[in-house]
């Protein structure tokens, strides 16, 4: 057994381009395999009595390298002694390309699995954006990328980029604003919502004036959400033609990912846009309510005084005394609510000038004798100031609503380590056991005593009014009052 | 002004003390009109009317626990002698109609002047109506604004109009509504025809804006 060949298939020569006597001519091993060793250790094998069974990589006449499936078994006479082999060759390239594809595939979905978690985890617009560049490159690798994003408006802006390279990015900063029409490659992409690549961005045309002047390639996604195109993904190569049709595929697929992550996030910022002017609304009726209608009883009130002064002079003076209360009353309500709208001029403000308004309000509001006592002074970090504020506004809406008391005290002692507010009313009280937390606004005074590191005690009994009282001292302080 | 003989019986409803103390001060100054009551909300409101009789009552509408136009409609049904003036800071379409409709008699915003209040109350005593101008206007404008869309949606239709908007498939609504698909084919081409929606999503974006369903 030589090796020579006897017969090849009408399939063996189509396929591998020898005949019989090609392969005789030149040695079946140096001919037909790309390594003849591994030809030789076949032969051996079969020699051995043993079938070969396995995967070899064989030239064709072309030159052509093609993996393929080899069954090699001895044939012998019928005494037993070996005669030939009978060889059985199966192509199988078309399968292994499949094989590698569908590797690809895999890590590919994967990566984008992943990466729509890592996306989609957080509501927050630039974390979005920071991600997206963090994760686009495990889908394809690049040395620059930018995102564009487009505003309501239709004007576009680059919102990050970031160079792996030497070179600083050199895209435009995000204040310069320019219109997707001016540059022919954005505007292709948004048109046809496709990907595009650009083999090398140096004098071609469709790129325009478009930063990046010393990057090559270029491919690029638009990221579009329910057709309308909010931004483009571009990264940048400093190889010419280093893109190809699957990046841009790949690009696509991750922008898909990207816009639904920026969606999330668009949304989250409108609600939160939403759940501001709910709060604007919110206040801007309690300011029409409370101011108007203390300006309504006022404006009664001073347009019946001349009547009054000729029917009953002596009960003009009183009357005097409400029109300011009620007017005095107006104008704090006005200051606080437009306090609320702007907090850091809550922030800013001194807790005893707070508290002076809270107590005009109240007093132009209500009929309660209200007074307020200041001890001492010294200044609270802002959040522990505008944290009692809140207390001593609850507290007081407490008294209004609950406790049919005739006179409410507000207190307040300052030492430059602690600060003590004392809001106490003589109405009819109630058992603190068994308080409606809720109803009263308990749980919100606690909150906000809690989170400032304040202790908040309310006490009262049937019959005995009602007091809540906050302290709160420096951590470092060391006696509190 | 010289001493009437018969004062006009007048009681306040409002929440806010500071408004009933002012108002207070206001009747004090004319001799024809009487302070004969006080009440901070709606349901003291009705138990008083029983109690004191006024011939007009004052009446805030946005009030917590009974609000002003149920209170209106209590004291009219007890009390069918006794007129009730609203007298509130709002001018909604809505409000002015449902006070009228719960039987006031008058509608006053809290801008008005006392000689404006002085003479409301004396035209209820007698059965004159007075407007404020801007309640007028809301009342114009709610009879010349066109019927709201889907006012001509049958309960049927507003039925699978619900559905719609809770996102259901023809399949869904026609096993929940125990009726066929082409039958709720039908519906939903009635419905966005009487919506004038392009889509059953057009459909229920109106239906949302409108507040067609419930």
């Amino acid at each position: 057994m030589r090796g020579t060949a006897l017969y090849n298939n009408l399939a063996f020569i189509e396929r591998y381009g020898y005949t019989v006597n090609d392969l005789n001519l030149g040695g079946i091993p140096e001919t037909l395999f790309v390594n003849p060793d591994v030809a030789r250790a076949i032969f051996q094998a079969v020699q051995r009595g043993e079938s070969w069974n396995g995967e070899v990589r064989l030239k064709t006449r072309h030159g052509e390298h093609v993996s393929t499936l080899v069954r090699a078994d001895r044939i012998a006479d019928n005494t037993g002694t070996p005669i030939g082999i009978i060889s059985v060759y199966s192509d199988i390239t078309e399968l292994k390309h499949a094989q590698a594809a569908e590797r690809a595939q895999r890590v590919m979905a994967e990566a984008l699995r992943d990466i729509s978690t890592a996306l989609t985890s957080t509501l927050d617009l630039g974390e979005v954006l920071d991600r997206i560049l963090d994760n686009v490159g495990r889908v394809v690798p690049h040395d620059a990328a930018s995102i564009i994003m487009i505003d309501d408006d239709g004007r576009a802006r680059f919102v990050r980029s970031r160079s792996y390279t030497n070179h600083a990015p050199e895209t435009a900063s995000p204040a310069v604003e320019f219109a997707v029409a001016d540059y022919a490659a954005l505007r292709w992409m948004a048109e046809n919502e496709q990907p595009l690549v650009i083999e090398d961005v140096q004098g071609d045309p469709t790129w325009g004036r478009l930063p990046t002047p010393h990057r090559r390639a270029y491919v690029g996604a638009p990221i579009h959400l329910r057709r309308k195109v909010i931004g483009f993904l571009g990264l940048h190569s400093s190889t010419p033609g280093y893109f190809s049709p699957t990046h841009a595929e790949r690009l696509q697929a991750f922008a898909g990912l990207a816009a639904i992550a920026l969606q999330n996030a668009l949304f989250h910022d409108q609600a939160q846009e939403l759940a501001a002017l709910e709060e604007r609304q919110r206040l801007a009726r309690n300011l029409h309510d409370a101011v108007n209608q203390m300006l309504f009883s006022a404006s009664v009130i001073a347009e019946a005084l001349p009547h009054l002064w000729e029917r009953d002079p002596e009960r003009v003076r009183p009357q005097l005394a409400e029109l300011h209360k009620l007017t005095r009353g107006a104008l704090a309500e006005m200051r606080m609510l437009l306090m609320e709208l702007r907090p850091t001029v809550l922030q800013e403000a001194e807790l005893n000038e707070l508290l002076q308004q809270l107590t005009d309000a109240l007093a132009g509001s209500s009929r309660l004798a209200v007074s307020l006592t200041v001890e001492g002074a010294s200044t609270p970090p802002p959040e522990v100031r505008v944290a009692l504020y809140y207390i001593a506004q609850e507290a007081l809406n407490n008294v209004v609503k609950h406790a049919h008391a005739k006179a409410v005290t507000v207190h307040l002692q300052r030492r430059p380590d602690a600060v003590r507010l004392r809001i106490a009313d003589d109405g009819r009280g109630f058992d603190v056991e068994h308080a409606p937390s809720m109803s009263l606004g308990l749980g919100i005074m606690r909150e906000r005593a809690d989170a400032v590191g304040a202790s908040l005690q309310l006490t009262s009994a049937p019959g005995a009014g009602a007091q809540v009282e906050v302290v709160w001292s420096d951590k470092h302080g060391k006696e509190p009052i | 002004m010289s001493e009437a003989a018969n004062p006009v019986r007048v009681m306040l409803v409002d929440d806010h003390e500071m408004v009933r103390s002012g108002l207070k001060v206001f009747l004090g100054v004319y001799d024809d009109l009487e302070l004969v009551g006080e009440a901070s909300d709606g349901e003291e409101a009705v138990l008083l009317c029983g109690e004191v009789r006024p011939d007009v009552v004052l009446m805030d509408l946005v009030m917590p626990r009974m609000d002003g136009v149920a209170s209106t409609r209590a004291i009219r049904a007890a009390h069918p002698n006794i007129r009730i003036i609203a007298l509130t800071s709002f001018t909604d379409r809505k409000l002015v109609q449902s006070a009228l409709e719960a039987g006031a008699i008058g509608y006053l915003l809290k801008n008005a002047s006392i000689d404006e209040l002085a003479r409301a109350i004396r035209d209820a005593h007698v059965g004159r109506s007075t407007l404020s101008p801007e309640a007028t206007q809301a009342l114009i404008e709610a009879a010349t604004a066109p019927p709201p869309p889907g006012h001509d949606l049958t309960p049927r239709e507003r039925e699978v109009l619900a559905l719609l908007v809770k996102g259901l498939s023809n399949r869904e609504i026609a096993e929940r509504l125990t009726i066929s698909r082409s039958t709720v084919k039908n519906h939903v081409s009635n419905i966005l025809s009487k919506l004038g929606a392009a889509s059953r999503t057009e459909a229920v974006a109106r239906a949302v804006e409108h507040d067609l369903v419930t």
